[in-house]
C-alpha cells in the first residue's frame, strides 16, 4: 500500500505540536493513525448517482486565512457557473461543491479529507494554500484514487515534499503553481537591476517553504539565475522567533545588500523592525509570503513597507480572462471588491488561483466521465487550460510542466509603493516570464 | 560585543515577556487558575487598542488606557459569571473554561476583522534606537517595554505588600476558607484580582501589538506557552520572580539564536526544563506547591 508509505511524511508541523502542547492536548498525536486507518475504498471506479460532487477544502480561518479571504465570492461564482449542471456524454449532471474550513490545522484538514471521501464520496478534490493544508488532504487522494487538483504552495515543496521524484510520480494529485525557478528569475531580475555587491542573505525559517527553499539539489541556489550571487544563510530559524539580533548581526558582519526569504507575516515584522532599529540596510529586498497582501506591508511600522518587492502570481492587472465566468483579471478583482462577500475589503492574490481551480475542474469533468475517477485523473493531466492566471498546461512537459503532475505557472515582480494617501500599490516592475503583463511602475533602491 | 548584543537584545525581549506573564502570575497565584486564553487575551488587547486608534482616533499613546479598561472590565465580567461558578465545580472546570475561551477569542476577532493584520503604528518611535558602538543598540520602544514591565511589576509590588486590598488578596492566596470566616467575600477579591490581571494583560497586548506594528487574530497561541515558561522559571507567588523569568527566558532564546538560528526556541525551553528539574519552586520561588 503505497499510502502507508506516505503517511510518515505528513507529519505535524513543530507549530502545530508547539500548539497542541500549549492546549494540553492529547488528540493531536493520534489524527494521524485515525487517518492513516480508513484505506478501504481505494479503486472505487465509480459512485452511483447523477451529482457530481467537488470537495474544496481550504483554510478559511487560521493562521493561513489570509489566502483565502475571497472564498465566499468564489464559491458563489462557482456555484452559480455551475448551477445548470455539466454535461459529459449527453448526460447532464448536477454539481454540489462541499467546502470545508481546516481552520489552519493539517490534522483537521485529514479529517476533511476522510470525511469528503469516505461519508460524501466526493469525485473530485479541490484543496488550496500552504503545505500545511495541501499535504494532508493530496496524500489522502492520492491513497484513497480520489482525483484531486491543488493551488497556493510552491511546487517543489508539493511535490518533492511528498515523497515525488522524476521517476516516482503521483496518479491522481496534480498541482498548479509558481515554483522555486520563477521566483529566482523574478527577484535575481531585480537584485541586477541595482549596483550592488552580490551579497544576500536569505530568511529561510524551519518549516516546508524554507526547507524547500535551502535544498542544494532543487533548491534557491540551485537555479541557474543565482549564479553570481554570494548566499549568506544563517541557519533555519523557527517561526515565532522574537529575536533576529544575532542574524541582524551576521547579515551586517558579512556585508549583506539584498535581503530575500519565505518568512512569516509576524516573522517578518519583528525582523524589519528590528532591522531597522539595529542599523540593517539592504538595497534591495525581495520577499516571499510574508509581504503578499497589503495588510501585512501597510503595517509595518514607520513605513518600513515602503520599496519591499516580492513576486506575484496574479494582480488585477494580469491581461488574462476566467473560462468560468468570462471576467478578466480586473473584472474579477472590481467584482469582488463591490461584493458583499468582500466587507470593504480590497482584492488579494489568492483570488486568483483559487478561482482557476474552478475553471479547471468544470473543464476536467466536462471532457471525462465525471463518474470514472481514474478517467478524471487521467484528464487532469491532458489538461492545458488558458485561465484567469494565465494558461495552466499539464502537457507537455518544459518549463510549464516541470514533472508529470505539476503545472508551473509564471510570476511577475511587484514593489510596493507607498501612496499619498497612505495606501500602498503592488507596481509590477520586472515582467521577464510574463511579457503580456505591462510594466507599471519604476524599481526603485530602497 | 556580539555576544553583549545578544544579551542586551534578550534583556529588551525579556521586558515583553515579563509583562506578558505578570497576570497568568497573579491569577495562578492567588486563584490557582491556568488562564489558558492569557495570550489570546493578550492579542485581544492589541485589538482593542488597534480599534480605538483606527476607527475612534484616539491619540495612539492613550489606546493603551483604552485597551486596560476594556480588557479589564471583560476580566471582571468572566470571572464573576463564568470562572466563579467553575472554580465551584471542580479543579479542571476553570481549566476549560478558559481553554474555551482561548479558542471563542480570535475565531471571533477573524469574524470581526478578517485574518489580516491590524494596525497599531508608532511612527518613527518603532524603529527609533540608540547607538552604542557599531554592533550593539538599543531600541528606544524596546526600551520602554521594560520600563513599563518594570513599572507595572513594582505598582503589582506595592499593591500587594503595601495596601489593605493586596493584604488581603495575599490572604485569600493562602487560605480562602479563613478569609471567608474574616468576613471577606473572597469572590469579590477574585474580581478585583482578574480586573488587575486582564489589564495588565492588555497591556502586554498593546505594547506588543506597538512593536510589531500590528497584530494578527492567532498569534497568541505560542504566547501563552512562553508567559507560563516565565512563571515557573521566577517561581510562583514572585513578582520580582516574574521579572527574572522574563529577563532568563529572553536573554536564553537571544544567546541561543547566537549560537545557532535554529536554537532560539528549543534554548528557552532547554532552560525552563533544567529549572524544573534542578529548582522546581523556581529562581525566587518560596517552596514547592503541595
Amino acid at each position: 500500500m503505497d499510502h502507508s508509505a506516505q503517511q510518515p511524511k505528513n507529519q505535524p508541523n513543530r507549530r502545530t505540536v508547539l500548539r497542541a502542547l500549549g492546549l494540553g492536548g492529547a488528540a493531536a498525536g493520534a489524527a494521524p493513525l485515525i487517518a492513516a486507518c480508513g484505506g478501504g475504498l481505494k479503486g472505487s471506479g465509480s459512485s452511483s448517482g447523477d451529482v457530481i460532487k467537488i470537495g474544496y477544502v481550504s483554510p478559511r480561518t487560521g493562521a493561513y486565512a489570509a489566502f483565502t479571504e475571497s472564498d465566499e465570492y468564489i464559491l458563489k461564482q462557482a456555484r452559480a457557473a455551475f448551477a445548470k449542471g455539466i454535461k459529459y456524454d449527453g448526460k447532464t449532471y448536477k454539481v454540489q461543491i462541499l467546502d470545508r474550513d481546516t481552520g489552519s490545522d493539517p490534522q483537521q484538514a485529514a479529517t476533511i479529507a476522510n470525511e469528503l471521501i469516505s461519508q460524501q464520496g466526493v469525485d473530485l478534490m479541490l484543496v488550496t494554500s500552504t503545505p500545511e493544508t495541501v499535504h494532508p488532504v493530496a496524500n489522502k487522494c492520492e491513497s484513497e484514487g480520489v482525483p484531486c487538483i491543488s493551488t497556493i504552495e510552491p511546487w517543489q515543496a508539493y511535490f518533492f515534499g511528498r515523497g515525488g521524484t522524476p521517476q516516482k510520480t503521483f496518479t491522481y494529485t496534480y498541482h498548479f503553481f509558481d515554483g522555486i525557478e520563477h521566483v529566482v528569475t523574478g527577484e535575481t531580475d531585480m537584485w541586477r537591476m541595482f549596483d550592488t555587491n552580490k551579497k544576500v542573505g536569505v530568511l529561510w525559517p524551519n518549516d516546508a517553504d524554507g526547507g524547500a527553499f535551502r535544498d542544494k539539489k532543487t533548491g534557491f541556489r540551485a537555479q541557474a539565475g543565482a549564479k553570481g550571487f554570494t548566499f549568506v544563510d544563517p541557519g533555519a530559524y523557527e517561526n515565532g522567533t522574537k529575536d533576529f539580533s544575532s542574524i541582524i548581526a551576521t547579515f551586517k558582519k558579512e556585508g549583506v545588500q539584498i535581503l530575500a526569504g519565505v518568512p512569516t507575516p509576524p516573522d517578518f515584522a519583528t525582523f524589519w523592525t528590528q532591522a531597522a532599529q539595529q542599523g540593517f540596510k539592504p538595497k534591495v529586498v525581495t520577499i516571499a509570503k510574508a509581504i503578499l497582501f497589503e495588510s501585512s506591508v501597510a503595517s509595518l511600522p514607520n513605513g518600513l513597507g515602503d520599496g519591499l518587492c516580492t513576486e506575484s502570481w496574479w494582480l488585477p492587472q494580469f491581461p488574462f480572462s476566467s473560462s468560468l465566468t468570462g471576467q478578466t483579471s480586473q473584472q474579477l478583482a472590481d467584482g469582488y471588491e463591490k461584493s458583499a462577500q468582500a466587507k470593504g475589503r480590497r482584492w488579494n492574490q489568492g483570488l486568483g488561483p483559487n478561482h482557476a481551480l474552478f475553471e479547471i475542474a468544470g473543464d476536467v469533468l466536462r471532457h471525462a466521465n465525471p463518474k470514472d475517477k481514474k478517467a478524471v485523473a487521467t484528464r487532469i493531466g491532458k489538461t492545458s487550460l488558458d485561465t484567469v492566471i494565465g494558461r495552466v498546461d499539464w502537457t507537455g512537459g518544459g518549463a510549464a510542466n516541470p514533472v508529470k503532475n505539476v503545472a508551473a505557472i509564471p510570476v511577475v515582480t511587484t514593489q510596493w509603493v507607498k501612496g499619498s494617501g497612505g495606501a500602498y500599490d503592488l507596481k509590477i516592475v520586472g515582467n521577464t516570464l510574463i511579457p503580456e503583463a505591462k510594466i507599471d511602475g519604476k524599481a526603485r533602491e530602497l | 560585543m556580539t555576544w553583549l548584543n545578544a544579551i542586551a537584545q534578550g534583556m529588551l525581549l525579556g521586558g515583553i515577556f515579563a509583562m506578558a506573564a505578570a497576570g497568568l502570575s497573579l491569577v495562578f497565584g492567588v486563584m490557582r487558575v491556568a488562564n489558558l486564553a492569557h495570550g489570546d487575551l493578550m492579542i485581544l488587547g492589541g485589538y482593542v487598542a488597534s480599534v480605538a486608534a483606527v476607527s475612534l482616533h484616539i491619540p495612539v499613546a492613550l489606546t493603551v488606557l483604552v485597551s486596560m479598561a476594556a480588557v479589564g472590565g471583560l476580566g471582571y465580567l468572566i470571572q464573576r459569571t463564568l470562572l466563579d461558578r467553575a472554580m465551584g465545580l471542580s479543579e479542571f472546570a476553570p481549566l476549560m473554561v478558559t481553554f474555551g475561551i482561548s479558542v471563542i477569542i480570535p475565531n471571533v476577532l477573524v469574524q470581526l476583522f478578517s485574518n489580516d493584520t491590524k494596525p497599531l503604528g508608532i511612527g518613527s518611535l518603532g524603529t527609533a534606537s540608540i547607538r552604542v558602538g557599531s554592533d550593539l543598540a538599543i531600541g528606544w520602544f524596546p526600551l520602554i517595554t521594560v520600563v513599563a514591565a518594570v513599572a507595572v511589576l513594582a505598582g503589582l509590588h506595592v499593591f500587594l505588600y503595601r495596601t489593605q486590598s493586596g493584604r488581603i488578596v495575599r490572604a485569600t492566596a493562602d487560605d480562602r476558607a479563613v478569609v471567608r470566616l474574616m468576613g471577606v467575600d473572597n469572590r469579590k477579591v477574585y474580581a478585583l484580582t482578574s480586573v488587575i490581571a486582564f489589564a495588565t494583560v492588555a497591556l502586554a497586548g498593546t505594547l506588543y501589538t506597538m512593536r510589531q506594528g500590528g497584530v494578527t487574530p492567532y498569534e497568541g497561541q505560542l504566547t501563552v506557552l512562553f508567559a507560563f515558561e516565565v512563571v515557573i522559571i521566577g517561581g510562583l507567588g514572585s513578582l520580582w520572580g516574574t521579572l527574572a523569568g522574563g529577563m532568563v527566558l529572553g536573554i536564553a532564546q537571544s544567546v541561543g539564536a547566537q549560537i545557532s538560528p535554529d536554537l532560539p526556541l528549543l534554548a528557552g525551553h532547554l532552560v525552563f526544563l533544567a529549572i524544573l528539574v534542578f529548582r522546581p519552586q523556581g529562581l525566587f520561588g518560596r517552596s514547592v506547591l503541595a
